[in-house]
């Protein structure tokens, strides 16, 4: 079996799970959802200015990304999780037994999905806050600079890289809700908390890859953005490498 | 009592229990450890300045508002692993047939659930809340109060509210659970719901209704400068959030005992 057919039996199964689907709306409809609220927020404002400042609009999107996250995280979990629940893996690795094969296989088939859908998710943020800004809305001339762009480009990134790391999670502890809760915990709850009381949280996945969308971050400047980008790639790659390593050596 | 026996035993034997206690600890103690360490820094280093909005009694409790992490996740696992059908070489099965096969009194399987998930909750809470007050004070050392003042300042109230809001919260997780029948969304919505992202926060800053959500209302037993304007009081806030507790077990009570397992 090629890798070709192997990512596409991956990506077969992807779209034949319950989940996937829910999941996806659920984070685009998440996204129009919040950003009237961030909106209504952002105008509820004494001395709103006739016209927002372009930039301030594209921070007013983004600031669903934190929300919209945990979709790309259940997407990521789901996507090796669900082999592990009943022991799909058997029949996936009697039918693609070269391990490393079925891995890569499966993380192809994951960024097909999850570029699609995080491009999907901060487009529509943008545009429904365009739309919800009404009379107060930013020229799409001014919406489109350089610098908006990257920041957009930057969220889509960020979340599918998250994406990414809850599934390497995924592998290394071979259950869907373990993943949840590790990943989860500590994306939401213990990065922010920690980053009350020590510097060194900049360091952690969720804070260094948010520089890539924050126009002003509040790690303090121990990080610049490609320093961040830098960061949370590198948990990536130790933590795909140790899936990796396990996925190949251990028992299924 | 065999009842509360056997779900006693059936909790403590998932493997998600383990990593729920350990949430709690790292959250609640790891937190406030952390918290207070770097406050005593300052204090030491006579470094006050950034410190004038710095509420002792909130930095203390940071740590277990966010260790309620843990009876969550066993509010969910409790009902969750109910429902989680067994591989499908041990015949696909749910462990749930068997425990109505055991105790076909449905209402009293779920309150044997209930309550031994009340107990353990309610002492994860009991020792670790009163347990980091005391290494809070072991670490400020010259810097804290004696013990007779803290108790005045902290209070039994705030004590209390805290572990009542933790059982209150793993009521409440584990009513969602037993009406969805499936862990994921649950445990999804309340961890989200703990965290910075905190949907029912946003509700409560922008909406007068969103002060009784239930953990909006249940966070005044024991928050100190909350951070959304015209709350309830400590006394109304643990009402509504008890309230809605019992009126969600009602509702999952009912559902449980009528519908097909």
């Amino acid at each position: 079996m090629s890798l070709g057919n192997a990512t596409l039996a991956e990506l077969s199964k992807l779209s034949t799970l319950r989940g996937v689907s829910a999941t996806l709306a659920a984070t685009v409809l998440c996204a129009v959802g919040l950003t009237a609220l961030f909106v209504a927020e952002t105008l509820h404002q004494s001395l709103v200015p006739h016209q927002l400042a372009a930039s301030a609009a594209v921070d007013t999107a983004l600031r669903v990304i934190p929300y919209c996250q945990i979709g790309l995280i259940v997407l990521g979990s789901l996507t090796t999780a669900s082999e592990y629940d009943g022991w799909q893996i058997r029949t996936s690795l009697a039918s693609v037994p070269k391990r490393a094969m079925l891995l890569t296989g499966k993380l192809i088939a994951y960024l097909t999905v999850a570029v699609p859908a995080a491009l999907t998710t901060v487009g529509t943020a943008v545009v429904a806050t365009e739309t919800a800004l009404g009379g107060h809305r930013v020229p799409v001339g001014a919406l489109c600079a350089a610098h908006n762009l990257l920041a957009m480009l930057g969220a889509a990134s960020y979340l599918v890289l998250i994406g990414l790391l809850a599934n390497a999670v995924a592998v290394l502890v071979r259950s869907f809700i373990t993943t949840l809760v590790l990943v989860l915990t500590v994306v939401l709850v213990l990065s922010p908390a920690l980053a009350a009381v020590t510097r060194l949280a900049a360091y952690l996945p969720e804070r260094a890859g948010a520089l890539l969308y924050q126009s002003n971050p509040d790690t303090d400047g121990v990080l610049t953005p490609v320093q961040g980008a830098a960061v949370l790639g590198t948990w990536i790659v130790v933590l795909l490498s140790a899936a990796a390593v396990a996925f190949i050596a251990r028992d299924a | 009592m065999n009842t509360l026996v056997a779900e006693f035993r059936k909790l403590v034997a998932l493997p998600s229990t383990l990593v729920a206690i350990g949430i709690t600890l790292v959250c609640s103690l790891g937190i406030t450890v952390l918290n207070v360490s770097q406050i005593h820094a300052k204090l030491a280093s006579g470094n006050t300045d950034s410190m004038v909005n710095t509420n002792l009694v909130n930095t203390v409790f940071t740590g277990p508002s966010t260790g309620v992490i843990g009876v969550i996740v066993l509010g969910v696992v409790i009902v969750s692993s109910e429902y989680t059908a067994n591989t499908s070489d041990a015949g696909g099965g749910r462990q749930i047939v068997t425990s109505l096969t055991c105790v076909p009194r449905r209402g009293q399987l779920l309150a044997a659930k209930g309550f031994v998930l009340v107990v353990v909750s309610g002492a994860l809470g009991a020792v670790l809340v009163p347990v980091t007050i005391l290494v809070s004070r072991a670490i400020l050392g010259q810097y804290a109060r004696p013990l007779d003042q803290t108790i005045d300042n902290v209070g039994g109230r705030m004590v209390a509210g805290i572990v009542g809001y933790w059982i209150c919260a793993a009521l409440i997780t584990f009513s969602i659970t037993v009406l969805a029948r499936h862990g994921t969304i649950p445990l999804i919505a309340f961890i989200a719901n703990t965290s910075v992202v905190s949907i029912d926060l946003l509700l409560a800053k922008f909406t007068p209704i969103g002060k009784f959500l239930p953990d909006v209302a249940g966070s005044q037993m024991f928050s100190v400068n909350y951070p959304a304007p015209h709350m309830l009081s400590p006394a109304w806030g643990g009402t509504v959030m008890g309230l809605w507790t019992v009126g969600l077990l009602g509702v999952a009570a009912t559902v449980f005992v009528r519908r097909d397992a």
